[in-house]
């Protein structure tokens, strides 16, 4: 079985090939998705509901019937789980009784120690019974939902938490013994200063976590934020402060001897989040719930498929109740989509792309193109090819997507 | 064959909107021409085009009979018109066939400038015109207004004037009298050399150029040898006949009838509108008088926005060539655009018309240059060279002279907008003629203006600073001397040749940091600096800088955005594939419509 090799660093070798995607070859990440809120943030656009709690016990039953699908139709009972993400939405907002459901549910003989299963969390809902449930089920990983240690901003963004409660949320993570645990800090915040970011990184690093995700504050038109942002009402930082977040972040992280491995998020060695390379890496990975999205490599897709799953309620636990798998409608990739998104996705990675790893899996000549391409923006300095890898340079990753859009072949 | 006193030929002259289409489908539903099952709406506007239009390009031709009171059978040949300024002189060769004309005016509306062009030319051709009010029907009619305007502003007795409702039918007869009583039957001599007006043709696959002609002299029957007396080209008659409106094969046409010939012509050039054609046994003497060329007044570049799809559009201007033969194309290379064509029109309709058949008939994505005129350059060395392209405009050292185009400027507006027209005229080096107010609140005014400067957008702006009710009309009056410069568009020193601009000195800095203003908003941020310059000559008169983009970054991009992300790329470089490459930078097609809001 190819495993990743490393925590830190999966060699990218292991970008699964058309040819080898014998199903008994598959190490998989699983994701669940746990869309329950008490309450919408107000940058948020994810799929998420809030005040729908007394759901919760069925859609917990529709996504181990999902599973249970998935397992006998389209895996033969055969995959092994490298990873495990219950995600949200809010994971925390489940109670003790109802995680174990879904764990136990999900994993009847346990969670193998070897396997890296992180839980999200939020300081409101995260309690130290919680925690010890979580370590009791055989979770290894916590990420809280920190964002920011200003009440001002925390109020802005609509979260429900207070920067004490923040604080006295990454104590009892502390306290409870975890090794592995992630904050989310967000930054380029309705009016926040680079002074002020400074001092929310400066406060999180005090915590000692061994990762770190930054978030640069993304608005779309339809949340109440960035319909505040479309009237004038709230004023996002100017361009100028964002990127001097952007490098001082960089510099405070690279001193406390973190490696920004990629865009968004930073690790202490061996402590980069191995679920979330599987999306950086064209690995299958497994999502269930409403609105998770899957991707597989079959003999019938060779450069992989991805489906989405209804992202409301109903029309996820209609779906779930078929109890067959096949109800999930495919969309397979074309050799193109497939090598577009093994760009975008390997390129977020500090390391990169092993261009050899590329052309065997898309083929010399469709990757003639984007080498060459590759070169003219490595002679200004926007990207690299040492080392028989494709990065972007530091000085190019503010400015990934067009560099990206440069580097993909035309149609 | 009919007895010519029998025949009555006659066209029907209205502003748009008027009602000329909805009375000739009166006329062809009263002389049970076209049975009520045949009749769609406006029949005799064939292509959609016209129809959403709402205008007529080509002109139709019908032939209708008509039993009038008098007991006797007349041949009515209808000779419809083009309805634009455009296409003036089309007109004016329609109206040579006819011995009449129905003046159809908008009971509410009354009269316009565009009419009043073509009545005039009527006149001119000693044409005798039926006045008819129409729409009597509406609210807002007010019959004695409109009649009132005909006397004064056409000279006309409007005590003839016709009150009729085309849409519900109501005095529909009283005009087909009238067309009987009122408009001689045409002269013409059968026994005398052929002697017939060409007033439009068009191509047709199967039978080659159709060409409608007025008979004036002789008779033109199939098997005879004809010549085409401006081109010399001589065929034999492969068919005669008429529209009726449904082709009609007749052994021969002779004096005074409408209809038309086929002699297996493949090109339409051949046959031009005007031109008189003739027997090559025993020719005419003279041609008939009036043949004019038909030349393009108005120029621009046409350009694929898919380099690949260069030879289909080479058919489709070809194909489009075919029925028209006042529009011109030829190769031309552009380094920013790459390969297209500089093509000719007579005019901003005639130029609109053809883009939008390219990109609805031929499914054809276009990019479009800045309309410009035909100006006439005297070099220092005495030569006289014709511009058609700003970047064919010889170095100024060796210019001694250009020359623009000047027209004559026909604007009739109510008498409150008198004050706006006469400020966008002088904005527009416009010298005036005449102003000439009507007691009815009506004025015309007269400007002689330079074509350059009604090209672009001087309609829109008429019309929007007059609330849509000026109209206008213009026709050529000479080439004059004017100090004119090329404005060019310099993109990180590199010189755009489809924005350069021909413009009077005095609105050259102005016109040039409009436009780098305006180019600047479509062209995105780019890795790098880009410089947008104005220059005339090696003299840069205007700046704009894009400064490099500086972030670019998806923050999130896990499972779920993967596909997304990857689509809006696709899209994103779909897009890119569209833009055209100055250089290192990316030019959107819409900055090269940036010339067209300028302004004037």
């Amino acid at each position: 079985m190819r495993r990743f090799s490393s925590v830190t660093c999966p060699c990218n070798d292991s970008m699964p090939r058309p040819t080898e995607s014998k199903r008994d070859q598959t190490a998989l990440a699983l994701y669940v998705h746990i869309p329950f809120c008490v309450k919408k943030c107000a940058y948020c656009d994810f799929t998420s509901y809030a005040g729908k709690e007394s759901e919760i016990p069925d859609y917990i039953t529709h996504v181990l019937d999902e599973w249970a699908a998935i397992r006998r139709e389209l895996l033969k009972n055969q995959a092994s789980i490298s990873t495990l993400y219950l995600g949200g939405g809010t994971p925390s907002l489940l109670t003790e009784n109802q995680m174990t459901r879904l764990v136990r549910g999900l994993f009847p003989e346990g969670i193998d120690p070897s396997m890296e299963a992180t839980v999200e969390a939020n300081p409101e809902s995260l309690t130290p019974s919680k925690l010890a449930c979580y370590q009791e089920l055989g979770i290894n990983r916590v990420s809280v939902g920190i964002q920011s240690f200003s009440d001002a901003h925390l109020r802005l963004l609509g979260r429900l938490h207070s920067a004490r409660r923040a604080r006295e949320c990454l104590d009892m993570i502390r306290r409870a013994g975890w090794r592995n645990f992630s904050m989310d800090l967000m930054y380029g915040l309705p009016g926040q200063s680079h002074e002020d970011f400074l001092r929310d990184l400066d406060e999180a690093l005090g915590f000692e976590p061994p990762h770190l995700s930054t978030y640069c504050l993304t608005l779309s038109g339809g949340v109440p934020l960035g319909q505040a942002a479309a009237r004038g009402a709230i004023h996002l930082p100017p361009e100028a402060e964002i990127l001097k977040m952007m490098a001082s972040l960089d510099k405070t992280m690279a001193s406390h001897g973190y490696e920004h491995y990629e865009v968004s998020n930073f690790a202490r060695p061996g402590h980069a989040c191995r679920h979330n390379l599987a999306y950086w890496t064209l690995s299958p990975y497994i999502g269930l719930g409403a609105g998770a999205v899957s991707f597989f490599i079959e003999e019938v897709a060779p450069w992989g498929s991805h489906w989405e799953n209804p992202g409301s309620l109903s029309g996820y636990a209609k779906r779930a109740r078929n109890h067959s798998w096949a109800f999930h409608e495919r969309s397979p990739l074309s050799h193109r989509e497939a090598l577009i998104e093994a760009l975008l996705t390997g390129l977020r990675l500090k390391r990169g792309l092993s261009i050899r790893a590329l052309a065997e899996r898309f083929g010399e000549e469709a990757i003639g193109p984007v080498l060459q391409k590759a070169a003219l923006l490595a002679a200004e300095g926007w990207c690299e090819m040492d080392g028989g890898s494709l990065r972007i340079t530091p000085g190019g990753s503010c400015l990934l997507d067009t560099l990206v859009l440069e580097l993909i072949p035309e149609s | 064959m009919s007895v010519q006193k029998h025949i009555r030929n006659f066209s029907i002259i209205a502003h748009v909107d008027h009602g000329k289409s909805t009375l000739a489908d009166r006329l062809l539903e009263k002389t049970n021409t076209v049975s009520p099952r045949e009749m769609k709406e406006q029949f005799l506007d064939k292509m959609d085009l016209e129809r959403e239009r709402g205008i007529t390009i080509k002109a139709q031709t019908v032939r209708m009979a008509y039993r009038a009171r008098d007991g006797q059978e007349y041949l009515f040949h209808l000779i419809d018109t083009p309805g634009h300024v455009d296409f003036s002189y089309e007109v004016s060769r329609s109206l040579a066939a006819c011995e009449g004309a129905v003046l159809v005016v908008d009971a509410a509306q009354g009269v316009e400038a565009q009419t009043l062009a073509n009545v005039y030319t009527a006149v001119d051709q000693g044409l005798e015109i039926i006045p008819v009010i129409n729409k009597i029907d509406l609210p807002s009619a007010d019959p004695e207004k409109v009649k009132q305007e005909i006397y004064e502003i056409i000279g006309l007795d409007p005590s003839d004037a016709l009150l009729i409702s085309a849409k519900t039918g109501t005095g529909v007869e009283s005009v087909l009298e009238a067309i009987v009583t009122k408009i001689p039957p045409p002269s013409g001599d059968p026994t005398h050399p052929l002697k017939a007006l060409i007033f439009d043709s068009w191509y047709d696959s199967y039978q080659g150029v159709v060409v409608l002609v007025r008979i004036f002299d002789g008779r033109v029957y199939k098997g005879m040898n004809i010549r085409f007396m401006s081109t010399g080209k001589t065929y034999e008659v492969t068919s005669v006949g008429t529209f009726a409106p449904h082709q009609v094969f007749l052994d021969a046409l002779g004096p005074g009838e409408v209809g038309f010939l086929t002699a297996s012509i493949k090109e339409i050039s051949h046959s031009k509108i005007g031109d008189t054609i003739t027997s090559v046994k025993n020719p005419a003497d003279n041609p008939l008088p009036g043949f004019k060329e038909a030349k393009p007044m108005v120029f621009s570049g046409l350009y694929p926005v898919d380099a690949g799809k260069y030879d289909d559009l080479k058919d489709a201007l070809e194909k489009l060539q075919l029925n028209d033969a006042s529009f011109r194309f030829e190769p031309e290379t552009s380094l920013a655009l790459g390969f297209g064509f500089r093509c000719g029109f007579l005019g901003m309709l005639h130029m609109e018309i053809v883009q939008e058949r390219l990109e609805r008939e031929f499914e054809l994505e276009l990019i479009t240059t800045a309309p410009t005129v035909r100006y006439e350059v005297i070099k220092t060395d005495g030569e006289k060279v014709v511009v058609e392209n700003p970047i064919q405009l010889p170095s100024p050292q060796k210019i001694q002279a250009i020359l623009e185009p000047v027209m004559l400027g026909t604007i009739h507006i109510p008498s409150d907008y008198v004050g706006t027209v006469l400020k966008l005229c002088e904005e527009r080096r416009g010298v005036q003629k005449e102003i000439k107010f009507f007691s009815s609140n009506r004025v015309v005014v007269t400007y002689e203006l330079p074509l350059n400067e009604i090209v672009i957008d001087f309609y829109d702006r008429l019309k929007s600073s007059t609330r849509g009710y000026a109209s206008f009309d213009y026709e050529f009056l000479a080439f004059k001397p004017a100090n004119l410069v090329r404005l060019d568009v310099l993109i990180n020193g590199e010189v755009v040749d489809a924005l350069s601009l021909i413009v009077h000195r005095d609105k050259a800095y102005a016109k040039g940091r409009d436009l780098i203003k305006r180019i600047k908003q479509f062209i995105p941020r780019q890795l790098f600096e880009v410089a947008i310059q104005a220059a005339i000559g090696s003299k840069v008169i205007a700046r704009e800088t894009i400064k490099p983009l500086r972030k670019n970054v998806t923050a999130k991009c896990y499972g779920g955005d993967i596909t997304r992300k990857r689509k809006l790329l696709e899209k994103q470089k779909e897009g890119k594939k569209r833009m055209k490459r100055v250089g290192r930078v990316d030019i959107p097609q819409d900055a090269f419509l940036a010339i067209l809001s300028v302004e004037g």
